[in-house]
Protein backbone atom coordinates (compact mmCIF):
# COMPACT_ATOMS: atom_id res chain seq x y z
CA UNK A 1 0.00 0.00 0.00
CA UNK A 2 1.49 3.32 -0.95
CA UNK A 3 0.26 6.79 -0.17
CA UNK A 4 0.37 9.55 -2.75
CA UNK A 5 -0.79 13.16 -2.96
CA UNK A 6 -2.71 14.31 -6.02
CA UNK A 7 -3.79 17.83 -6.89
CA UNK A 8 -6.90 18.83 -8.81
CA UNK A 9 -7.47 22.42 -9.78
CA UNK A 10 -9.61 24.86 -11.72
CA UNK A 11 -8.62 28.06 -13.44
CA UNK A 12 -10.68 30.30 -11.13
CA UNK A 13 -11.77 30.34 -7.50
CA UNK A 14 -15.14 28.67 -6.82
CA UNK A 15 -17.47 28.10 -3.86
CA UNK A 16 -18.07 24.45 -3.07
CA UNK A 17 -19.52 22.39 -0.23
CA UNK A 18 -19.38 18.82 -1.47
CA UNK A 19 -16.96 16.55 -3.19
CA UNK A 20 -18.00 13.25 -4.73
CA UNK A 21 -15.49 10.52 -5.47
CA UNK A 22 -16.19 7.56 -7.73
CA UNK A 23 -13.65 4.79 -7.41
CA UNK A 24 -12.42 3.10 -10.59
CA UNK A 25 -10.26 0.53 -8.80
CA UNK A 26 -11.07 -1.56 -5.74
CA UNK A 27 -9.41 -0.98 -2.39
CA UNK A 28 -9.04 2.79 -2.72
CA UNK A 29 -8.77 4.65 0.56
CA UNK A 30 -8.68 8.42 0.88
CA UNK A 31 -6.38 9.51 3.69
CA UNK A 32 -7.11 13.22 3.65
CA UNK A 33 -8.56 15.99 1.53
CA UNK A 34 -7.57 19.58 1.89
CA UNK A 35 -7.87 22.72 -0.15
CA UNK A 36 -6.02 26.01 -0.42
CA UNK A 37 -8.13 29.06 0.36
CA UNK A 38 -7.69 32.52 -1.09
CA UNK A 39 -5.07 33.30 1.54
CA UNK A 40 -3.16 30.12 0.55
CA UNK A 41 -3.93 28.61 3.93
CA UNK A 42 -4.77 24.92 4.01
CA UNK A 43 -8.39 24.08 4.86
CA UNK A 44 -9.05 20.49 5.84
CA UNK A 45 -12.13 19.08 4.13
CA UNK A 46 -11.79 15.53 5.40
CA UNK A 47 -9.42 13.60 7.63
CA UNK A 48 -9.15 9.97 8.62
CA UNK A 49 -9.26 7.04 6.24
CA UNK A 50 -12.37 6.84 4.06
CA UNK A 51 -12.92 3.73 2.01
CA UNK A 52 -14.17 4.61 -1.47
CA UNK A 53 -16.86 2.31 -2.73
CA UNK A 54 -18.91 3.16 -5.83
CA UNK A 55 -19.55 6.82 -5.07
CA UNK A 56 -18.72 8.55 -1.82
CA UNK A 57 -19.85 12.09 -1.08
CA UNK A 58 -18.01 14.24 1.44
CA UNK A 59 -19.95 17.28 2.67
CA UNK A 60 -18.39 20.25 4.42
CA UNK A 61 -18.96 23.93 5.11
CA UNK A 62 -18.76 26.09 2.01
CA UNK A 63 -15.22 27.08 1.04
CA UNK A 64 -13.81 29.19 -1.79
CA UNK A 65 -10.74 27.73 -3.48
CA UNK A 66 -9.30 26.58 -6.77
CA UNK A 67 -6.97 23.73 -5.71
CA UNK A 68 -7.68 20.53 -3.82
CA UNK A 69 -5.12 18.04 -2.56
CA UNK A 70 -6.33 14.49 -2.17
CA UNK A 71 -4.12 11.86 -0.51
CA UNK A 72 -4.87 8.33 -1.62
CA UNK A 73 -3.76 4.98 -0.26
CA UNK A 74 -3.69 2.33 -2.97
CA UNK A 75 -1.20 -0.38 -3.98
CA UNK A 76 -0.94 1.06 -7.50
CA UNK A 77 -0.87 4.75 -6.64
CA UNK A 78 2.81 4.94 -7.65
CA UNK A 79 2.06 3.77 -11.17
CA UNK A 80 -1.49 4.96 -11.85
CA UNK A 81 -2.60 8.54 -12.40
CA UNK A 82 -5.42 10.08 -10.35
CA UNK A 83 -7.81 9.71 -13.26
CA UNK A 84 -7.05 5.97 -13.48
CA UNK A 85 -8.04 5.63 -9.83
CA UNK A 86 -11.01 7.96 -9.26
CA UNK A 87 -13.40 10.45 -10.80
CA UNK A 88 -13.79 13.57 -8.71
CA UNK A 89 -16.56 16.13 -8.82
CA UNK A 90 -16.66 19.25 -6.69
CA UNK A 91 -19.84 21.26 -6.41
CA UNK A 92 -22.13 23.53 -4.49
CA UNK A 93 -25.41 22.23 -3.09
CA UNK A 94 -28.00 24.71 -1.91
CA UNK A 95 -30.19 23.01 0.67
CA UNK A 96 -33.72 23.55 1.87
CA UNK A 97 -33.72 25.39 5.18
CA UNK A 98 -36.28 23.08 6.74
CA UNK A 99 -37.57 19.59 6.14
CA UNK A 100 -39.47 16.83 7.86
CA UNK A 101 -39.50 13.08 8.02
CA UNK A 102 -41.99 10.59 9.44
CA UNK A 103 -40.80 7.04 9.82
CA UNK A 104 -42.80 3.89 9.33
CA UNK A 105 -43.71 1.86 12.40
CA UNK A 106 -41.00 -0.21 14.05
CA UNK A 107 -41.29 -2.77 16.81
CA UNK A 108 -39.28 -3.37 19.94
CA UNK A 109 -39.82 -5.69 22.89
CA UNK A 110 -41.43 -3.96 25.85
CA UNK A 111 -39.30 -2.52 28.56
CA UNK A 112 -40.43 0.28 30.79
CA UNK A 113 -37.11 2.13 30.33
CA UNK A 114 -36.51 3.57 26.87
CA UNK A 115 -34.15 6.06 25.33
CA UNK A 116 -33.86 7.57 21.86
CA UNK A 117 -30.57 6.78 20.15
CA UNK A 118 -29.31 8.86 17.26
CA UNK A 119 -26.23 9.58 15.20
CA UNK A 120 -26.24 13.00 13.52
CA UNK A 121 -23.25 14.32 11.57
CA UNK A 122 -22.52 17.79 10.20
CA UNK A 123 -25.22 19.34 12.40
CA UNK A 124 -23.49 22.74 12.87
CA UNK A 125 -26.28 25.26 13.61
CA UNK A 126 -29.19 23.04 12.59
CA UNK A 127 -31.67 21.88 15.23
CA UNK A 128 -34.06 18.97 15.20
CA UNK A 129 -37.55 18.83 16.67
CA UNK A 130 -38.22 15.14 17.35
CA UNK A 131 -41.41 13.43 18.46
CA UNK A 132 -41.75 9.76 19.38
CA UNK A 133 -45.12 8.03 18.93
CA UNK A 134 -45.52 4.95 21.08
CA UNK A 135 -48.18 2.25 21.26
CA UNK A 136 -47.80 -0.56 23.78
CA UNK A 137 -49.24 -3.92 22.77
CA UNK A 138 -50.25 -6.91 24.91
CA UNK A 139 -49.47 -10.50 24.07
CA UNK A 140 -52.74 -10.81 22.13
CA UNK A 141 -51.93 -7.85 19.88
CA UNK A 142 -54.32 -5.38 21.51
CA UNK A 143 -53.19 -1.80 22.08
CA UNK A 144 -52.99 -1.01 25.81
CA UNK A 145 -52.15 2.68 25.46
CA UNK A 146 -50.72 5.12 22.92
CA UNK A 147 -48.87 8.33 23.59
CA UNK A 148 -46.41 10.75 22.04
CA UNK A 149 -43.52 12.66 23.50
CA UNK A 150 -41.01 15.26 22.35
CA UNK A 151 -37.37 14.38 22.89
CA UNK A 152 -34.26 16.40 22.12
CA UNK A 153 -31.37 14.93 20.17
CA UNK A 154 -29.68 18.34 19.95
CA UNK A 155 -26.55 19.19 21.90
CA UNK A 156 -27.19 20.07 25.54
CA UNK A 157 -30.86 19.09 25.26
CA UNK A 158 -32.11 22.20 23.45
CA UNK A 159 -35.64 21.97 22.04
CA UNK A 160 -36.88 23.92 19.01
CA UNK A 161 -40.39 24.81 17.85
CA UNK A 162 -41.49 26.92 14.92
CA UNK A 163 -43.88 29.71 15.90
CA UNK A 164 -46.82 30.33 13.60
CA UNK A 165 -48.00 33.79 12.49
CA UNK A 166 -50.12 34.27 15.63
CA UNK A 167 -46.92 34.68 17.63
CA UNK A 168 -48.26 32.46 20.43
CA UNK A 169 -47.03 28.95 21.13
CA UNK A 170 -47.68 26.44 23.90
CA UNK A 171 -44.48 24.55 24.60
CA UNK A 172 -44.45 20.87 25.45
CA UNK A 173 -42.30 21.42 28.53
CA UNK A 174 -42.00 24.19 31.06
CA UNK A 175 -38.97 26.17 29.85
CA UNK A 176 -35.99 27.14 31.96
CA UNK A 177 -36.17 30.89 32.64
CA UNK A 178 -32.50 31.33 31.73
CA UNK A 179 -32.35 29.17 28.63
CA UNK A 180 -35.05 30.40 26.29
CA UNK A 181 -34.82 32.70 23.31
CA UNK A 182 -36.56 33.47 20.08
CA UNK A 183 -34.66 33.35 16.83
CA UNK A 184 -35.92 35.67 14.10
CA UNK A 185 -33.62 35.86 11.11
CA UNK A 186 -30.14 36.02 12.60
CA UNK A 187 -31.34 37.81 15.75
CA UNK A 188 -31.75 36.09 19.09
CA UNK A 189 -34.15 37.86 21.43
CA UNK A 190 -36.02 37.08 24.63
CA UNK A 191 -39.78 36.39 24.32
CA UNK A 192 -42.22 39.24 24.95
CA UNK A 193 -43.88 37.15 27.64
CA UNK A 194 -43.70 33.67 29.16
CA UNK A 195 -46.61 32.35 31.21
CA UNK A 196 -45.83 28.79 32.18
CA UNK A 197 -45.60 26.93 28.88
CA UNK A 198 -47.18 29.75 26.84
CA UNK A 199 -44.75 31.98 24.98
CA UNK A 200 -45.71 35.16 23.12
CA UNK A 201 -43.71 37.12 20.60
CA UNK A 202 -44.49 39.80 18.06
CA UNK A 203 -43.17 38.48 14.75
CA UNK A 204 -42.30 41.05 12.07
CA UNK A 205 -44.12 40.42 8.82
CA UNK A 206 -42.28 38.18 6.40
CA UNK A 207 -40.06 36.58 9.05
CA UNK A 208 -39.96 33.03 10.43
CA UNK A 209 -39.51 32.69 14.18
CA UNK A 210 -38.38 29.79 16.29
CA UNK A 211 -38.50 29.33 20.03
CA UNK A 212 -35.38 27.57 21.29
CA UNK A 213 -35.28 26.47 24.91
CA UNK A 214 -34.08 23.97 27.48
CA UNK A 215 -36.81 22.39 29.59
CA UNK A 216 -36.88 23.20 33.26
CA UNK A 217 -36.58 19.54 34.26
CA UNK A 218 -33.05 19.42 32.81
CA UNK A 219 -31.96 22.09 35.31
CA UNK A 220 -33.76 20.52 38.23
CA UNK A 221 -32.53 17.01 37.43
CA UNK A 222 -35.75 15.30 38.39
CA UNK A 223 -38.05 12.82 36.70
CA UNK A 224 -41.16 14.52 35.33
CA UNK A 225 -44.47 12.74 34.88
CA UNK A 226 -45.95 13.86 31.56
CA UNK A 227 -49.02 11.66 31.61
CA UNK A 228 -50.17 8.57 33.44
CA UNK A 229 -48.30 6.55 30.81
CA UNK A 230 -44.95 8.31 30.41
CA UNK A 231 -42.40 9.90 32.72
CA UNK A 232 -39.34 11.66 31.34
CA UNK A 233 -35.90 11.64 33.00
CA UNK A 234 -33.45 14.57 33.07
CA UNK A 235 -31.51 12.98 30.19
CA UNK A 236 -34.59 12.52 28.00
CA UNK A 237 -34.97 8.87 28.98
CA UNK A 238 -38.53 7.58 28.96
CA UNK A 239 -40.18 5.50 31.68
CA UNK A 240 -43.34 3.79 30.52
CA UNK A 241 -46.23 2.46 32.55
CA UNK A 242 -46.18 -1.31 32.84
CA UNK A 243 -49.52 -2.89 32.19
CA UNK A 244 -48.98 -6.41 30.92
CA UNK A 245 -47.35 -4.88 27.83
CA UNK A 246 -45.52 -7.29 25.58
CA UNK A 247 -44.06 -5.07 22.89
CA UNK A 248 -43.90 -1.49 21.71
CA UNK A 249 -44.71 -0.20 18.26
CA UNK A 250 -43.14 3.17 17.66
CA UNK A 251 -42.48 5.74 14.98
CA UNK A 252 -40.50 8.96 15.00
CA UNK A 253 -41.30 12.29 13.39
CA UNK A 254 -38.59 14.87 12.73
CA UNK A 255 -38.61 18.51 11.81
CA UNK A 256 -35.15 19.65 10.78
CA UNK A 257 -34.46 23.37 10.92
CA UNK A 258 -31.31 24.67 9.31
CA UNK A 259 -30.85 28.07 10.91
CA UNK A 260 -28.69 29.20 8.03
CA UNK A 261 -29.14 32.83 8.91
CA UNK A 262 -26.40 32.35 11.47
CA UNK A 263 -24.11 30.12 9.45
CA UNK A 264 -23.59 29.02 5.91
CA UNK A 265 -25.77 26.79 3.81
CA UNK A 266 -25.36 23.13 4.82
CA UNK A 267 -27.31 20.00 5.71
CA UNK A 268 -27.17 17.79 8.76
CA UNK A 269 -26.80 14.07 8.01
CA UNK A 270 -28.92 11.78 10.19
CA UNK A 271 -27.14 8.47 10.06
CA UNK A 272 -29.29 6.50 12.46
CA UNK A 273 -32.29 6.89 14.70
CA UNK A 274 -34.12 4.49 16.93
CA UNK A 275 -35.09 3.37 20.40
CA UNK A 276 -33.12 1.45 22.97
CA UNK A 277 -34.49 -0.38 25.97
CA UNK A 278 -32.61 -1.26 29.14
CA UNK A 279 -33.18 -2.86 32.50
CA UNK A 280 -32.68 -0.72 35.51
CA UNK B 1 71.10 -30.55 15.25
CA UNK B 2 70.35 -31.01 11.58
CA UNK B 3 66.77 -31.80 12.48
CA UNK B 4 66.65 -28.76 14.69
CA UNK B 5 67.93 -26.47 11.92
CA UNK B 6 65.56 -27.98 9.39
CA UNK B 7 62.72 -27.56 11.78
CA UNK B 8 63.83 -24.00 12.55
CA UNK B 9 64.02 -23.24 8.83
CA UNK B 10 60.59 -24.68 8.32
CA UNK B 11 59.34 -22.65 11.22
CA UNK B 12 60.85 -19.40 9.88
CA UNK B 13 59.58 -20.07 6.37
CA UNK B 14 56.15 -20.85 7.69
CA UNK B 15 56.21 -17.81 9.94
CA UNK B 16 57.32 -15.67 6.98
CA UNK B 17 54.48 -16.99 4.92
CA UNK B 18 52.14 -16.47 7.83
CA UNK B 19 53.37 -12.93 8.35
CA UNK B 20 53.18 -12.09 4.67
CA UNK B 21 49.74 -13.64 4.54
CA UNK B 22 48.76 -11.67 7.58
CA UNK B 23 50.12 -8.46 6.05
CA UNK B 24 48.34 -9.24 2.79
CA UNK B 25 45.12 -9.98 4.64
CA UNK B 26 45.44 -6.82 6.72
CA UNK B 27 45.89 -4.68 3.62
CA UNK B 28 42.86 -6.29 2.04
CA UNK B 29 40.97 -5.81 5.23
CA UNK B 30 41.93 -2.15 5.44
CA UNK B 31 40.99 -1.66 1.77
CA UNK B 32 37.69 -3.36 2.39
CA UNK B 33 37.14 -1.37 5.55
CA UNK B 34 37.84 1.89 3.70
CA UNK B 35 35.53 0.86 0.87
CA UNK B 36 32.78 -0.08 3.32
CA UNK B 37 33.33 3.19 5.18
CA UNK B 38 32.97 5.12 1.94
CA UNK B 39 29.80 3.21 1.10
CA UNK B 40 28.44 3.83 4.57
CA UNK B 41 29.36 7.49 4.36
CA UNK B 42 27.52 7.70 1.05
CA UNK B 43 24.49 5.91 2.53
CA UNK B 44 24.49 8.17 5.58
CA UNK B 45 24.82 11.26 3.37
CA UNK B 46 21.94 10.02 1.18
CA UNK B 47 19.79 9.32 4.25
CA UNK B 48 20.56 12.72 5.76
CA UNK B 49 19.82 14.36 2.42
CA UNK B 50 16.56 12.35 2.10
CA UNK B 51 15.51 13.25 5.65
CA UNK B 52 16.35 16.88 5.12
CA UNK B 53 14.43 16.94 1.80
CA UNK B 54 11.41 15.22 3.33
CA UNK B 55 11.48 16.75 6.76
CA UNK B 56 8.57 19.06 5.91
CA UNK B 57 6.45 16.15 4.68
CA UNK B 58 7.34 14.13 7.77
CA UNK B 59 6.46 17.09 9.97
CA UNK B 60 3.16 17.58 8.11
CA UNK B 61 2.36 13.89 8.41
CA UNK B 62 3.05 14.01 12.15
CA UNK B 63 0.83 17.09 12.51
CA UNK B 64 -1.94 15.35 10.57
CA UNK B 65 -1.57 12.26 12.73
CA UNK B 66 -1.81 14.49 15.79
CA UNK B 67 -4.93 16.19 14.45
CA UNK B 68 -6.43 12.86 13.53
CA UNK B 69 -5.65 11.54 17.03
CA UNK B 70 -7.17 14.68 18.57
CA UNK B 71 -10.34 14.13 16.52
CA UNK B 72 -10.43 10.48 17.53
CA UNK B 73 -9.98 11.39 21.19
CA UNK B 74 -12.69 14.05 20.89
CA UNK B 75 -15.01 11.46 19.30
CA UNK B 76 -14.20 8.97 22.08
CA UNK B 77 -14.90 11.62 24.74
CA UNK B 78 -18.26 12.36 23.12
CA UNK B 79 -19.05 8.67 22.96
CA UNK B 80 -18.05 8.13 26.57
CA UNK B 81 -20.13 11.16 27.55
CA UNK B 82 -23.11 9.76 25.61
CA UNK B 83 -22.72 6.35 27.23
CA UNK B 84 -22.36 8.09 30.58
CA UNK B 85 -25.66 9.88 30.04
CA UNK B 86 -27.36 6.58 29.19
CA UNK B 87 -25.78 4.90 32.19
CA UNK B 88 -26.89 7.80 34.41
CA UNK B 89 -30.47 7.09 33.44
CA UNK B 90 -30.06 3.36 33.20
CA UNK B 91 -27.38 2.37 35.68
CA UNK B 92 -27.59 -1.32 34.89
CA UNK B 93 -27.84 -1.60 31.12
CA UNK B 94 -27.89 -5.36 30.90
CA UNK B 95 -27.98 -8.26 28.51
CA UNK B 96 -31.71 -7.73 28.05
CA UNK B 97 -30.98 -4.40 26.36
CA UNK B 98 -32.63 -4.14 22.98
CA UNK B 99 -32.09 -1.63 20.21
CA UNK B 100 -34.44 -1.03 17.31
CA UNK B 101 -33.23 1.37 14.63
CA UNK B 102 -35.54 2.91 12.07
CA UNK B 103 -35.21 2.10 8.42
CA UNK B 104 -34.54 5.63 7.21
CA UNK B 105 -34.86 4.55 3.57
CA UNK B 106 -38.63 4.25 4.12
CA UNK B 107 -41.09 6.80 5.40
CA UNK B 108 -42.62 10.11 4.41
CA UNK B 109 -40.22 12.83 3.35
CA UNK B 110 -40.85 16.56 2.98
CA UNK B 111 -37.81 18.49 1.78
CA UNK B 112 -35.67 15.59 3.03
CA UNK B 113 -34.26 12.59 1.27
CA UNK B 114 -32.33 9.46 2.17
CA UNK B 115 -28.94 9.77 0.51
CA UNK B 116 -27.24 6.47 -0.31
CA UNK B 117 -23.92 8.19 -0.81
CA UNK B 118 -24.15 9.89 2.61
CA UNK B 119 -25.75 6.81 4.23
CA UNK B 120 -28.17 9.11 5.99
CA UNK B 121 -31.13 11.43 5.89
CA UNK B 122 -30.33 14.91 4.51
CA UNK B 123 -32.19 18.05 3.49
CA UNK B 124 -32.88 18.08 -0.23
CA UNK B 125 -30.87 20.27 -2.54
CA UNK B 126 -32.66 23.17 -4.17
CA UNK B 127 -29.83 23.55 -6.64
CA UNK B 128 -26.67 21.62 -7.33
CA UNK B 129 -23.83 23.05 -9.37
CA UNK B 130 -20.95 20.85 -10.35
CA UNK B 131 -17.70 22.62 -11.03
CA UNK B 132 -15.00 20.10 -11.56
CA UNK B 133 -14.95 16.75 -13.25
CA UNK B 134 -11.97 14.47 -13.21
Amino acid sequence: MSRKDYWVETTKYISHNFLSIRGKESGIKVYSILTLGRDSKEIELSSGLIEINKVTVIRYSTVISNRIKITIDHPLSDTLSLYDLVDIQVGLDEYETQGSYKSENEEISFNKYLTVVSDVKNSLDSLVDLKVYISTIDRYGAIIYSDSIGVSINDDGWMINKIDDSGIITLEYLPSEEDIYIQIGDNKIKPDSIEGKIVKIDIPEGYIAYVIYRPDFLEKGINTELSKNITITPSYGLILREDYCSKIIFSIELNIYNLEETLENHTPIIKSLGLMTADR
Amino acid sequence: MKNFLENREDYLIKRGIYLSNNAYNSKKKIDAFLRISKDKEYEINSSVSFLSDNFEDVENSILKMLNSLKNTISHLINTVSHIGKIKASYPATSSTMDISLLNLTNGNYTNTVYSDTDSGLILTSIKTTTFLEG
